[in-house]
């Protein structure tokens, strides 16, 4: 468990680099955002993206982003995308993982594999992609398609510092864990620099892979 | 039930089976009763378990195929299409696949998305639903839906976040209540009493059927009341909070009531062989123990009433009734003796073997017939008195028993039989035709009887007398023949002779004597003049006067008839009223005598008496007694006895004289000369005077003998210091011879006859006159 925790926090960290470089690059102003949920506390890896509008063209350049499959976890648990970008599905799992998506954004699946697949898939719709594995129930991991190119991801204390030079500029926010439908993002305006509070209702994860207990006690063991 | 004994012990043994029996009974009753309460509540304990896991595998099946279901792909993949016709048709696929009654596909929100059935007939929220089962997740629940019961699961359909919930069940139908109850062997019901729903496995079930109701109130009737006919059990099963669904369990009870019936009829059916076994043995011990007794009972009575003889029929008895038998038989044989001796001795005499004098009455009764011939003769052994005074009794005994055998001899030889009818009396009696015959044997046993007897080393003689009655001729009734033989016997004693036959007549004196003995008696109570004294005056020779007198009795019969002094004084002499008839005498002379006192008249009068009387005891105190009450000196009264009387007792009799005599009495001897005094005797009597029989001077002038005899007695008395009367004369001459010889008093016709008191007075003032 300890072990897992730990490789989690180290996961959250990379992408947390990711997102400071796109916003550092591109704008002056920043702005400190802090999301909680509706208790007050603060959540972490909350995706705040800035809308433009229109929206950028899609770029044709982009790296293709990886998706790996460490120890029937997906890894990274949140991939952050963007519109049109490919994104690779490695296995580094001796054994062989079906991963499937039936999200709007990119229904797909990869057939029982093992090491690499034949090729990256290309998320070309802007939207939240969930993926499972059909073996590995307990495996579920989150590709977040977005059209802008400014997203940001919250750190360990919800904070999120966002570079912007218009005022008002419209920005949406999402987490795995919100009640409201997965598809769904919460809109809000950022009309000065001063920092905002932004709450989002969350519901606890319903705790994965029980169905083996239940099997055990349904076989009497 | 009476007393008795067979009742009493038919009664106990009953008594004692039948407690046993109920105690039995109702312990058997209460064990099973128990028993059978006992295995109901194991049997729902296990029809619990049994439910329990049934319906767990029923969930573990559903969870699985619900499990499945929601794990497929394929499903997954048409849940997350949204096509409404797939989704519908993969859920009916799949229901078909796993068997499953009921497959609902819910939105996230709760909203039926699809069903494999109709789904109009479902509420279109089935949120609250959903929340709830949500809570309880993966364990199935009891809902009704759709008026139906379902054992449902709702599962999420994950893609692998949760996309919708699958609602999975199966229906629980009668069918599955059926199943159960083959499996529990109990009436089961699965109710929902809020959505008015129950299914139950009872096969007739009753219109508006409500299983709560009915099984709780369903009653069974049977032996002694109506009983509940099920037992039942509640339980909780899993299900909405606001619509509980309970599952009921229900024991038939009947076949078990039916079990305890059976166990109780065959109980009681034993139990009733076992009272009939009880009465019917009871009464046969009671029977053997109270046959015993009841035989005996009857043996007593028969005891009572002297039947001894002892029959004692029966089967072997117990100990103790065979002691009591033989202690019956013992007791029986010894009263049988004992009476046989009682009666014996009372009928017999003891020393000698004969019969008694009754006994003898009776069986003379029996033998007197009317062709028979009799001759009773009774035997009196004559001075056995003296043998017993003299020899002692035993010799007296001895002496019985000697003559009783050789009459037993004789009687037995002639087919007689005899008897001991007094203390020295004997009477045999034997058939006889001939009165020679009859003179014949008397003799013959007389001669036989006088040999001499060997007694104690003693050689015997006995003289015997003896009294014959020939029967029918001499008297036809028993105790006639008896008292007439006795009469005979007793005539034969006092004429000296050894025999007499009893003549005509004599039963009908001896009667007479009867008869005025008792009238003597009553003449003396009633002093009515019957008797009375007379009085003969002695003239003193030398003083030529009247200075004495004799009294003498006389007695005049009421119907008037005289009777001989002799005669009377001897009756009164054997029957002992001698006594009171010389106290009568005495009173009557010694007031006389006083009498004549008072009229200056001094006579000494004699008074006659017997040797009764000297002997009696109160003779003296009498006399003294009256002497005093008279205030007459007792020299003025002379007491005559004669020799025979003084002969008697002498000793005794020469005691009381002297006492007499001490007082001052005078003694007389009366009729002197005739008697057996010797003269060695009569200088020992303590006599004053001596009279002469009169025998030696009513012819005493012409006989020259009784002239020396008088003349020789008159100085021989006068020797021996007695004054001399002489009695008897009747003649001037003898009284002139009688002055001569210095006789002192002359008693006689001469002078005078006896005269009354008061012709004596008139007599005396005469003479006196004369002289």
């Amino acid at each position: 468990m300890l072990e897992r925790a730990s490789q989690l926090i180290a996961k959250r960290r990379f992408l947390l680099i990711v997102g400071a470089l796109f916003s550092v690059s591109a704008f002056g102003n920043s702005i400190n955002l802090v999301i909680k949920d509706q208790h007050g506390q603060v959540l972490p890896n909350a995706v705040v993206e800035i809308k433009h509008l229109p929206s950028s063209k899609v770029q044709s350049n982009l790296p293709t982003a990886v998706m790996d499959q460490v120890d029937k976890q997906f890894s990274p648990q949140l991939l952050i995308v963007r519109q049109g970008q490919y994104v690779n599905f490695p296995n580094s799992d001796d054994i062989r993982h079906h991963v499937y998506s039936f999200s709007k954004a990119k229904p797909f699946q990869l057939k029982l594999y093992s090491g690499q697949p034949e090729e990256p898939i290309k998320f070309d719709n802007q939207g939240v992609v969930v993926l499972g594995c059909n073996i590995h129930d307990s495996m579920v991991g989150y590709i977040y398609v977005a059209n802008s190119d400014q997203v940001y991801t919250s750190d360990e204390q919800g904070r999120i510092e966002l570079q912007t030079d218009t005022f008002p500029v419209q920005a949406s926010v999402w987490h795995s864990l919100q009640t409201a439908p997965l598809d769904n993002k919460k809109l809000f305006d950022i009309e000065s620099t001063n920092p905002l509070s932004i709450t989002i209702n969350t519901s606890t994860p319903a705790p994965r892979n029980t169905f083996g207990s239940k099997f055990r006690e349904g076989n009497g063991q | 039930m009476g007393n008795n004994l067979r009742s009493r012990i038919t009664t106990l043994c009953v008594g004692l089976v039948l407690l046993t029996t109920l105690l039995s009974l109702v312990s058997f009753w209460w064990s099973t009763s128990k028993f059978q309460a006992e295995k109901v509540q194991q049997n729902i304990t296990v029809a619990q378990s049994v439910y329990k896991q049934y319906l767990k595998s029923k969930e573990s099946l559903l969870l699985t195929a619900a499990k499945v279901l929601t794990a497929d792909f394929g499903f997954k993949q048409a849940v997350a299409t949204r096509d409404a016709a797939t989704i519908s048709s993969v859920l009916y696929n799949h229901s078909q696949r796993i068997n499953a009654d009921l497959m609902l596909l819910l939105d996230l929100s709760g909203r039926l998305v699809s069903a494999n059935v109709n789904a109009q007939n479902f509420a279109d929220n089935l949120q609250p639903l959903m929340d709830e089962l949500l809570n309880n997740a993966e364990q199935s629940s009891f809902v009704v839906l759709n008026n139906q019961l379902y054992q449902v699961i709702l599962l999420p359909v994950k893609t692998p976040r949760t996309i919708a919930y699958s609602l999975v069940g199966f229906k629980i139908t009668s069918a599955v209540a059926t199943e159960l109850k083959s499996l529990t062997g109990m009436e089961v019901s699965f109710v929902a009493q809020l959505d008015d729903f129950a299914t139950s496995s009872l096969v007739s079930q009753p219109d508006n059927f409500q299983p709560i109701t009915y099984f709780t109130n369903k009653t069974t009737a049977r032996f002694f009341a109506e009983y509940l006919a099920y037992e039942n059990e509640q339980i909780a099963l899993p299900s909405l909070q606001s619509h509980p669904i309970n599952l009921l369990l229900s024991a038939d009870l009947t076949s078990s009531y039916r079990d305890i019936e059976q166990l109780l009829l065959t109980l009681i059916t034993l139990a009733v062989l076992t009272m009939l076994f009880g009465v019917i043995t009871s009464s046969l011990l009671a029977n053997n123990l109270t046959s015993g007794l009841s035989q005996l009972v009857v043996i007593a009575r028969q005891f009572a009433k002297g039947d001894y003889r002892f029959k004692f029929e029966g089967k072997k008895q117990s100990s103790e009734i065979e002691t009591l038998v033989s202690a019956f038989n013992n007791m029986g044989n010894d009263i049988n003796k004992r009476e046989q001796q009682i009666s014996f001795q009372a009928h017999h005499d003891t020393l000698t073997g004969f019969y008694n004098r009754s006994a003898m009455l009776d069986l003379l009764a029996k033998r007197l017939t009317n062709d028979a011939r009799y001759t009773l003769v009774a035997i009196d052994i004559k001075g056995l008195r003296h043998i017993n005074d003299k020899l002692g009794p035993q010799v007296g005994d001895g002496c019985l028993i000697a003559v009783a055998n050789r009459i037993r001899q004789f009687s037995d030889e002639l087919g007689g039989f005899h008897a001991r009818i007094g203390g020295d009396e004997f009477l045999t009696v034997y058939p006889c035709a001939e009165v020679e015959q009859v003179k014949c044997a008397v003799a013959d046993l007389l001669k036989q009887l006088q040999l001499a007897y060997k007694v104690k080393n003693l050689k015997i003689s006995l003289r015997f007398n003896a009294g014959i009655v020939q029967y029918p001729e001499q008297g036809t009734k028993a105790d006639d023949l008896m008292r007439r033989v006795l009469i005979a016997v007793d005539a034969a004693t006092t004429s000296q002779q050894s025999l007499h036959y009893y003549q005509d007549g004599e039963d009908e004196a001896h009667l007479e004597r009867l008869i005025m003995l008792d009238e003597l008696k009553q003449a003396i109570d009633d002093d009515n003049g019957q008797l009375f004294m007379t009085y003969q005056p002695k003239l003193n020779i030398k003083s030529q006067k009247i200075d004495k007198v004799e009294s003498l009795i006389r007695w005049q019969r009421q119907d008037g008839r005289w009777v001989s002094p002799e005669v009377f004084i001897d009756l009164a002499e054997q029957s002992g009223l001698i006594v009171e008839l010389t106290a009568w005498v005495v009173e009557t002379v010694i007031a006389q005598i006083a009498d004549w006192s008072k009229k200056d008249i001094h006579l000494q009068a004699a008074i006659n008496v017997s040797a009764q009387d000297i002997a009696h005891s109160g003779f003296h105190a009498s006399l003294v007694a009256t002497l005093n009450k008279y205030q007459v000196n007792p020299s003025v009264v002379t007491i005559e006895l004669t020799e025979r009387d003084m002969i008697e007792n002498e000793a005794q009799g020469i005691k009381a004289l002297q006492d007499l005599k001490g007082i001052g009495v005078k003694i007389s001897l009366d009729d002197y000369g005739v008697g057996q005094t010797s003269l060695g005797r009569l200088k020992m009597l303590p006599i004053d005077e001596l009279k002469l029989d009169k025998c030696f001077i009513l012819t005493l002038h012409e006989s020259q003998k009784d002239q020396y005899i008088v003349r020789s007695s008159i100085t021989l008395g006068h020797q021996l210091g007695f004054s001399v009367v002489a009695e008897g004369v009747e003649t001037a001459e003898s009284l002139s011879m009688l002055h001569e010889m210095q006789c002192d008093h002359a008693q006689g016709y001469y002078l005078s006859r006896p005269l009354k008191a008061q012709q004596l007075e008139q007599w005396l003032e005469e003479y006196q006159r004369v002289h």
